[in-house]
């Protein structure tokens, strides 16, 4: 990599993404092309030019070889720990928003307007290091399992793809790893870091059929499905009101698709558990299960609105036999569907 | 209430396999009107939709519910909305092995912007086993940065199963939709409370 001046001849520029998680990358490519023509620039994630932008985050070890303005490119950081670079650091947030993108590039283009600056030509790096000490795994979640592969291939654990998807294989159908730990979990699942101890085998562990394929957050809605400590964290009678902020852990977890009902009450509006209960007929434990395995997933909105409960405990049974309840609780006899 | 009709649109690139989930749920062989492709170095696919597929569900009391599935290619666009009207829901299929699914998502999303709004639309994602990029993480995270909870769902529509489960995600928003309706109206003013 190098670092040179130059200066802007168009409104065209070249932006750099290191030190990424790779979903962060393929978001972020697609998120230009949605924003293209909402700031007078255009952005392009080219890896063979020298890029005038580098978005990444400056806690990788990938960024620590960019060099800063004005020699080097503008960074804006991802990093999620909180750690800047100065009071004219630009950040950009996860999760990623479009108008997010649009302001910090916005940014950038003044900045870029403004005068000379650097630019950086990226060899596409690796996955970052890991730091492994006795027992312990410590780094990035993609790096750690990539770790985790390499310790313990055919023997436990196996990630496919880019995902972290582990495959899970004891022989005796027992499974344990450091997201045994539910505390550890929720620490995980706030700061996208593994800290603790690795590959434990003697812990409290889920019993899962060998062979079975969990993603990491299957095992953390796991977590919160059997979370002894819910019910306290979510009583009935409150006037705490939940709404789902994305269905992908309960869609993808198999455990999540009895649970399809009540999260399409649960996206459409906040509720409270009593209305939720209401509204999906599902018993209000399990519907504990479900609102504590959101939270630990980082799919549930909280809401505190004694008024709007109020109005919510006027509201009627729902009338299932009739208008379009009905004729969709006939269809599903029909097609065979059993209601989620 | 007797002889109601309702519908589903189901929508998406050419070749994501709209014609084939209608067949999946139809009791009658879906009505295909086919053209060759004209589009072969897009897609290699001998025939296309050019208006759109159609199947069908009878109930009691001659309600009917109508299955539709739009062409698929974007010059037939100005269909797509003519289709959706008065529409329960839609479903839209996503190739995962195009060029840039997330953008053809894109379109579909702009395009049925009014059905978005309403929340009665579900996304499934097909071919992920060959093409698992993006993965279904990336098209949560895209909608997220469009302020979109919309349910994503990996999907084989040649298998029955994954049809029906499509369709019951897609009932139980439409479902959610209809009860929340129900009690606002129960709760605009002058209205009696409970049942």
């Amino acid at each position: 990599m190098h670092a040179s001046l130059i200066t802007m001849a168009d409104d065209r520029y070249n932006i750099a993404l290191v030190g990424l998680r790779y979903h962060d990358r393929t978001l972020l490519r697609s998120l230009f092309r949605v924003i293209d023509g909402r700031t007078p620039q255009q952005w392009v994630v080219d890896p063979e030019a020298p890029a005038h932008v580098v978005i990444g985050d400056t806690t990788s070890p990938e960024m620590q070889g960019v060099p800063r303005p004005p020699k080097g490119p503008i960074v804006i950081n991802m990093a999620a720990n909180g750690r800047t670079d100065g009071a004219d650091e630009l950040r950009l947030a996860r999760p990623i928003r479009v108008n997010d993108l649009v302001h910090v590039l916005a940014l950038v283009g003044g900045r870029l307007a403004s005068g000379a600056t650097g630019m950086f030509r990226s060899n596409a790096g690796g996955a970052a290091p890991v730091t492994v000490r006795e027992g312990e795994l410590s780094g990035t979640l993609d790096s750690v399992l990539r770790t985790i592969v390499k310790r313990t291939d055919n023997n436990c654990y196996r990630i496919t793809g880019d995902l972290p998807v582990l495959l899970v294989w004891p022989a005796e159908g027992r499974f344990a790893t450091p997201l045994d730990n539910i505390s550890l979990s929720r620490a995980l699942a706030g700061t996208g870091q593994v800290h603790g101890e690795a590959l434990g085998r003697d812990g409290p562990g889920w019993t899962l059929q060998p062979g079975s394929v969990r993603s990491l957050r299957d095992l953390l809605w796991l977590a919160g499905l059997h979370a002894a400590d819910a019910p306290a964290r979510f009583p009935a009678g409150s006037a705490t009101r939940y709404r789902l902020t994305s269905w992908d852990i309960l869609l993808a977890a198999p455990e999540g698709r009895s649970f399809i009902s009540a999260g399409a009450h649960l996206q459409r509006n906040a509720l409270t558990l009593d209305d939720l209960a209401l509204r999906s007929g599902l018993p209000q434990r399990r519907l504990v299960a479900l609102l504590s395995a959101c939270e630990l997933c980082g799919c549930l909105g909280v809401t505190h609105d004694a008024s709007e409960m109020r109005a919510a405990r006027r509201a009627a049974t729902p009338k299932r036999e009739h208008g379009v309840l009905g004729i969709l609780r006939r269809i599903r006899e029909r097609l065979g569907i059993e209601q989620s | 209430m007797s002889g109601h009709e309702y519908k589903i649109i189901f929508t998406g690139t050419m070749g994501a396999g709209k014609t084939t989930a209608i067949a999946a749920l139809s009791e009658i062989p879906p009505v295909s009107t086919d053209v060759p492709n004209s589009d072969l170095g897009a897609f290699q696919k001998a025939t296309t939709t050019a208006a759109f597929d159609y199947g069908e569900l009878t109930l009691d009391g001659g309600n009917r519910l109508r299955l539709y599935g739009t062409p698929g290619q974007e010059r037939f666009r100005f269909m797509w909305s003519i289709l959706a009207r008065g529409a329960l829901g839609v479903i839209v299929l996503v190739d995962n092995s195009r060029p840039d699914p997330l953008a053809d998502l894109g379109i579909y999303i702009d395009n049925f912007a009014d059905v978005v709004a309403t929340g009665c639309l579900t996304i499934a994602v097909g071919r992920l086993d060959t093409h698992p990029d993006p993965s279904l993480d990336v098209y949560y995270e895209w909608l997220l940065a469009r302020d979109l909870a919309i349910p994503v769902l990996a999907a084989d529509v040649r298998r029955r199963d994954d049809v029906l489960v499509l369709v019951d995600t897609l009932f139980s928003l439409i479902e959610a939709k209809v009860i929340a309706a129900e009690e606002a109206d129960a709760m605009a003013p002058g209205a009696a409370v409970g049942d």
